[in-house]
């Protein structure tokens, strides 16, 4: 598997960071799919409806921010956790907390990494440069 | 006349002798005349008084005148023989025997010797008796006094035998004397207890108790009189002593201003003090031999055991009840009553009324509660605030990296299209941007100390060091090192932090031209490590010293040195945390010695080795 056919869902209500986000992902993994959700609700509910349905087209990545209106990332993830056919899903907390027990609770609720959101261009190149490396080229995920 | 009853006068023990009226001696026996050491025949016809020695002599011849002769009595009298060749004393027993007299003698000198002794026995025992006594005649002359008597006086014997004895007596006493106990002892013939001052030869007065009894003649005159007198000096001295004692006592027991009752062993109230009065609205008479449960209706357990009560004192809150049936609190202390020879004589009971205190007690608790609200109102509000830090520092930090990040990725994207204008100015927000992170960054820390500075715990000088000198960016060209090596006791973490702050600031403030130095030294001080961090830089000016540990103090421009002003708030803040001290000693030009103190520990939790 490539990262061709890898499929990345961003959660963060803030379209600046997402769009930011997505213009990088893009130049470290040109053929990924990324889908960008700004409401966790509808994405859950969407996630869902793909588990339902098109399970193959269920995201192989999951990048999620904590801080979002009416559901944020905690309460997302343990969504994710209660469902058996969405918590194989690999999902990295990229926020700009770093609050010592927002870490905590991340890796608690089962998060597999944890990444702040740097303050410069050049810190976020290299933040999405070091995560897309590894998991969208050399970690091996789930097979749907 | 039987013969047989007759007996030889010759043989008897005694000397027998006949005389005529005329006191002529007719016939003697051999033992009579043994005794003058002559016959018989040689003392006929001698006149019996010439046989008596001188001294009684004249005393015989006028009884023997008037009582024999003339009363025609018998007499019997004492007297020595005046040509005896020993000083023996005989008895002369005289009786009519017809127209003669018949005179019986017997040598009493062993009977008399034996009066004699007894009688200077009974003199030695009235004058070497311990106490004072004396004797007067009819004439109220003294007779014989005891040793005590003289001692106690200061008189030689010599001195006072024959004066009067109310010579020796204060004025006054005299007057009493004359007037109160002279009439009294004539008339009973004894007294008792009269109260006499004598005065001695030194002046000084003694206070006696004077009993008496007299010898009377057959007509019932006194003749003599025997006096016992009790030396009540020393008793009457201790008993103003006591008088005083006691004065001293009862005003003491009445200014307590506690209700303070005694009671004897039956806790019947036996005094009680003014405050017990004002306490209890009694008067001394109503509670005086009333039990002591009439103020103290809890005392049951006290009255029936107070055998208990007699091992220890006892404390105890307790309500009382006022003479209007009023109930009040009272603090009270009871404890026993023992005499020096640890009889028990009663119980003293101390009552406080602690009505007001208890009030001032409740109003006390209720403004501690209200501090204790307060206290954790601020509390809250601290956590608040530290919390707001926090959370608007880092909600400040979002819109600022969005600023930044796209600021970067426009001049990324975009900087062939743009005019140098353009470029300056997209710059400026750059500079802007990240300058204003850095102060943010740095508040966020500020405000994290607070937060992160409980977990204490113990490592070495050494550690701390190592541990700043891997986070620190720069270091100086020559950096000396403390060879000692000490336990410090606090946050590690910040610990380090603050040693990294202070060398990043020797660094950064560091000379201009030559090579930058910084000592670091350590060295014990009190119960603290006091940390010296010298440079070689370019110093302070006295005047900002106190200043640069307040939040965003700057001494220079962002160009010259750029910074937050919080970095050696951080330092204070961590230093404050640690309970120490921070200052720094410097002059412009000369560099600066930073210096802090940290809690020393004495040993390594957990026991691990240096």
């Amino acid at each position: 598997m490539t990262d061709q056919t890898r499929r990345v869902m961003l959660i963060d209500d803030d379209l600046g960071d997402t769009l930011l986000l997505k213009k990088l992902l893009q130049v470290q993994a040109p053929n990924a799919t990324i889908e960008i959700e700004q409401d966790p609700e509808a994405a859950f509910e969407k996630l869902q409806t793909c588990a339902e349905q098109t399970p193959r087209k269920l995201p192989d990545l999951i990048l999620l921010d904590i801080n979002m209106p009416r559901m944020n990332g905690f309460e997302f993830k343990m969504k994710l956790m209660e469902s058996p056919e969405l918590n194989t899903i690999p999902v990295i907390f990229l926020t700009t907390s770093s609050a010592p027990s927002d870490i905590d609770n991340a890796y608690k609720l089962g998060g597999n990494a944890y990444l702040t959101k740097p303050g410069d261009l050049s810190g976020m190149r290299s933040v999405v440069e070091s995560f897309s490396s590894f998991w969208l080229r050399s970690a091996q995920l789930p097979q749907r | 006349m039987d013969p047989n009853w007759t007996i030889d006068a010759n043989m008897l023990p005694d000397g027998v002798v006949w005389l005529d009226t005329s006191a002529k001696i007719l016939r003697t026996n051999q033992t009579f005349c043994d005794w003058l050491q002559t016959t018989p025949r040689a003392l006929e016809g001698k006149e019996l008084f010439e046989l008596l020695s001188p001294v009684e002599r004249q005393q015989a011849r006028w009884r023997w005148n008037h009582e024999v002769i003339e009363e025609q009595r018998s007499i019997s009298f004492q007297a020595r023989l005046h040509e005896s060749p020993s000083a023996a004393l005989y008895e002369w027993r005289l009786a009519h025997q017809g127209d003669r007299l018949l005179l019986l003698i017997r040598d009493v000198s062993d009977a008399f010797e034996e009066l004699m002794e007894r009688k200077m026995a009974l003199r030695r025992l009235y004058e070497e008796t311990p106490i004072m006594l004396h004797s007067i005649d009819a004439q109220g002359k003294l007779v014989s006094v005891s040793d005590m008597w003289l001692e106690k006086l200061g008189y030689t014997r010599e001195e006072v035998l024959g004066r009067s004895s109310t010579e020796f007596l204060t004025p006054e006493s005299r007057v009493y004397a004359k007037e109160v106990g002279l009439p009294l002892f004539m008339k009973h013939g004894t007294c008792k207890d009269l109260p006499y001052q004598f005065v001695a030869k030194d002046g000084q007065t003694i206070d006696v108790l004077l009993s008496a009894t007299s010898e009377k003649d057959r007509h019932g005159n006194i003749t003599r009189s025997f006096a016992v007198l009790l030396d009540i000096t020393e008793y009457r001295r201790t008993n103003k002593k006591l008088d005083r004692a006691n004065a001293l006592m009862s005003a003491f027991f009445e200014a307590v201003p506690d209700a303070t009752v005694i009671t004897n062993t039956d806790l019947e109230i036996v005094r009680t003090n003014r405050a017990t009065h004002e306490h209890f609205g009694y008067d001394a008479e109503e509670l005086t031999g009333q039990p002591l449960r009439l103020l103290d209706p809890e005392q049951h357990s006290l009255a029936e055991d107070p055998e208990l009560l007699r091992e220890q004192d006892r404390h105890a809150t307790r309500l009382y009840r006022h003479k209007d049936g009023r109930e009040f609190p009272g603090d009270t202390v009871i404890a026993p009553i023992l005499a020096a020879d640890g009889e028990h004589l009663g119980y003293l009971d101390i009552i406080r009324d602690v009505t007001e205190h208890t009030e001032m007690m409740e109003t006390i608790e209720a403004q501690q509660n209200e501090l204790t609200e307060y206290n954790q109102e601020l509390l809250e509000k601290n956590e608040e605030l530290t919390r707001f830090a926090f959370v608007a520092s880092h909600d400040l930090q979002e819109p600022l990296r969005k600023i930044r990040v796209f600021t970067e990725l426009l001049i990324d994207e975009f900087d062939d299209d743009m005019s140098s204008d353009q470029r300056e100015y997209t710059n400026y927000i750059l500079d802007g941007t990240s300058r204003m992170q850095a102060l943010i960054s740095d508040l966020l820390h500020y405000s994290r100390v607070q937060d992160e500075g409980h977990d204490f715990e113990t490592f070495s000088t050494s550690e701390m060091i190592a541990f700043a000198l891997e986070v620190l960016s720069q270091r100086p060209d020559e950096l000396n090192l403390p060879e000692q090596e000490l336990l410090v006791h606090g946050h590690k973490g910040l610990c380090s932090q603050l040693l990294v702050n202070l060398l990043q600031n020797a660094v950064k403030y560091g000379p201009i031209e030559s090579p930058s130095r910084v000592d670091i030294r350590i060295d014990v001080d009190d119960e603290h490590i006091r940390w010296e961090i010298s440079d070689n830089g370019i110093g302070i000016d006295i005047k900002h010293q106190q200043k640069i540990f307040e939040l965003f103090q700057r001494l220079h421009t962002a160009r010259d040195y750029p910074g937050t002003g919080i970095g050696l708030a951080i330092c204070k803040k961590i230093v404050d945390i640690h309970d120490g001290d921070i200052g720094v000693d410097s002059s412009p030009g000369e560099g600066s010695t930073f210096w802090f103190t940290l809690p020393q520990a004495t040993r390594r939790d957990g026991g691990g080795a240096l």
